[in-house]
């Protein structure tokens, strides 16, 4: 359960925003996360939720959580491909020594505030 | 309503505390290891054992991560060293400030080497820095 901790971190990081803009309540979160990361969005919107709940700068606040494939490029064939299970090896020509393009962000992007 | 962009790191709290207890101990020239393993692969004999063999050569001092017991804790005592047991109540890692209060039961003088076991998972312990210098991976391979 990372998620709930991710939640904590993103709820505290957004309240010392949302306190330096003089915000009055916060509508909408987004952020994007890489899918290298291993973060169900489900589970982190859930405990977003109830940690939102309790706070009344938060209270029904939405989180949006963009997940950005993890993809990588073979550094001999340039070959593009998608990483399954951290898995680097080239499906076209079988070698290991892929550079990663995407999938390791872990960004609060931006928030709606009245 | 308005729009505001914030384009921060996640876990930008828990860089700004790892980052002050890196300097902490760097001042007190203490090396931090940050010990991690899936669990039951050996974490806490590994340093059961490196604190016996280093007795009298370095002084070492011990974190210990645990979902729920103080058991690791009592075993690192019992081998030599000073031990505080962070109990993270069903928390699957160590977060930088559960470090930075266990640092406070700490007498950090003396201290050559501190170790912090994390929790015995593989999972998040990678994402969260704890201000260490090192990271080590214990890992087990089955015997046959």
């Amino acid at each position: 359960m990372h998620e709930l901790s991710i939640a904590d971190a993103i709820a505290e990081t957004v309240i010392e925003q949302a306190t330096n803009h003089h915000a009055s309540h916060v509508k909408h979160v987004s952020v994007r996360i890489g899918e290298a990361n291993a973060v169900i969005s489900e589970a982190l919107i859930f405990c977003f939720e109830v940690i939102a709940s309790s706070n009344p700068l938060l209270t029904g606040a939405q989180l949006k959580v963009d997940i950005i494939p993890h993809q990588a490029r073979c550094r001999w064939c340039d070959c593009e491909f998608h990483v399954v299970q951290y898995i680097t090896q080239c499906p076209r020509c079988g070698r290991w020594e892929a550079e990663m393009l995407s999938g390791t962000e872990f960004l609060i992007q931006d928030m709606e505030i009245d | 309503m308005s729009k505001v962009s914030i384009v921060q790191n996640i876990l930008a709290v828990n860089e700004r505390i790892s980052n002050d207890i890196h300097q902490l101990l760097a001042e007190r020239q203490v090396c931090t290891i940050n010990l991690m393993s899936s669990a039951g692969a050996g974490k806490t004999t590994l340093l059961e054992q490196t604190i016996k063999r280093l007795k009298g050569r370095l002084e070492i001092g011990v974190i210990e991560g645990d979902v729920e017991t103080s058991a690791d804790a009592e075993r690192i005592e019992a081998a030599g060293a000073q031990a505080v047991q962070i109990i993270t109540q069903g928390t699957c890692h160590l977060e930088a400030h559960m470090v930075q209060i266990a640092l406070n039961e700490l007498d950090l003088e003396p201290l050559d080497i501190l170790f912090i076991e994390n929790v015995g998972n593989l999972v998040c312990p990678a994402g969260w820095n704890l201000g260490e210098d090192l990271k080590i991976v214990v890992v087990s391979t089955n015997r046959r």
